[in-house]
């Protein structure tokens, strides 16, 4: 479970290093003394789990909490004050620990966000072979892998098309591919992914899918030509 | 020269090295790692505190003690400022008492800090 620490003190950072080494299942990526560095950094890569200090100079940790949106990670806060412990846990977090942490409180913490992330549905689970399940707008829907033409990456979302309409997913393309089954999809471009017995014409770099026109890059057209077996 | 002896968890008379130990688990790099930090950083911490109270601006006074909570606690020294620091939270006491109170902290927090560069010492 990638980690962040989010500590304006550099000894309550420590500890807490020191509390995460003892679990070989967190990977500590980046430590920030702000809860601005800490914004960005959970931006620009995957972070699961949040230590955040609620009491920080300029941004606290409860407004960052509330600003991640989609991204936000598990979140564990860590204080010195306990009259926050309300106002947390209505933010729908993990846990509220006071500091100085001890052992045993910490990994009883690490258990519960262990067992949050063990029942959480991610944007896409593949099921069975057929059907994958989506959240799509806080709704959880079955698709059959038969009724999905292609997929498009747009920004933070994924565009799963469907006959005549689309859903929307929060996820990246790659994450999605690993989770589809290489039998059937195939990447045909850096935005989009095939199912590949969809095809209805290959002329030049471009695909048509059900009248739709899907971009074909170079990188992609040798493995699209070994799998379409053209006679 | 530094006294040489092996420290135990009671050899000092206000800091207190339960915690530090119980995290470390034998891990005497990090203790002294947090002991390092806590020397460097309590000098900043009650400069801050008294330069904000000398300017009258009790909000930062309120910050300012709140930041340094955890590196007293984790040197054991919060239940013997816990009066202090409770009242620098709250505010709600008198200048002349509060004034008393930073007096207090500042005294405990450099014993607490000459104890500290004394058991740095004793690592080896």
């Amino acid at each position: 479970m990638n980690c962040l620490i989010v500590d304006d003190n550099k000894i309550a950072r420590t500890t807490l290093k020191k509390l995460i080494s003892l679990d070989p299942c967190l990977v500590l990526i980046d430590e920030c003394s702000n809860a601005t560095e800490a914004y960005i950094k959970i931006l620009e890569q995957p972070i699961e789990l949040l230590f955040l200090d609620i009491e920080m100079p300029g941004m606290t940790g409860m407004e960052l909490a509330q600003s991640l949106g989609q991204k936000r990670p598990l979140i564990i806060f860590t204080t010195s004050n306990r009259d926050y412990a309300a106002d947390a846990f209505d933010l729908d977090v993990i846990d509220f620990i006071t500091k100085p942490v001890t052992t045993v409180r910490f990994l009883q913490s690490i258990e519960k966000a262990k067992e949050f992330q063990k029942t959480k549905i991610s944007p896409l689970d593949l099921i069975e072979e057929d059907f994958i399940f989506i959240r799509d707008s806080g709704t959880v829907r079955r698709l059959q892998l038969d009724n999905i033409l292609y997929l498009e990456a747009q920004g933070d979302y994924v565009k799963i098309y469907v006959a005549n309409q689309f859903y929307n997913i929060h996820s990246t393309l790659k994450s999605v591919e690993e989770k589809l089954p290489a039998s059937v999809f195939l990447r045909v471009h850096r935005s989009f992914i095939i199912n590949v017995s969809k095809i209805d014409t290959l002329e030049g770099g471009t695909l048509i899918i059900n009248k739709s026109l899907v971009p074909v890059s170079d990188a992609y057209r040798a493995a699209l030509n070994k799998r379409m077996q053209i006679l | 020269m530094p006294a040489q002896t092996p420290y135990t968890s009671g050899s000092y008379q206000l800091i207190n090295l339960s915690y530090i130990e119980q995290l470390s688990n034998g891990d005497k790099a990090f203790e002294k790692e947090i002991v390092q930090i806590f020397v460097e950083q309590i000098p900043q911490d009650l400069a801050q505190l008294k330069e904000h109270f000398a300017a009258g601006d009790f909000n930062k006074v309120k910050q300012s003690a709140h930041y340094m909570l955890p590196s007293i606690s984790i040197l054991g020294l919060e239940t013997k400022l816990k009066v202090e620091l409770e009242a620098l939270e709250a505010l709600e006491s008198a200048y002349k008492v509060l004034r008393r109170h930073i007096e207090t902290i500042d005294t405990v927090c450099n014993k607490a800090r000459a104890e500290a560069i004394e058991l740095l010492h004793s690592y080896a």
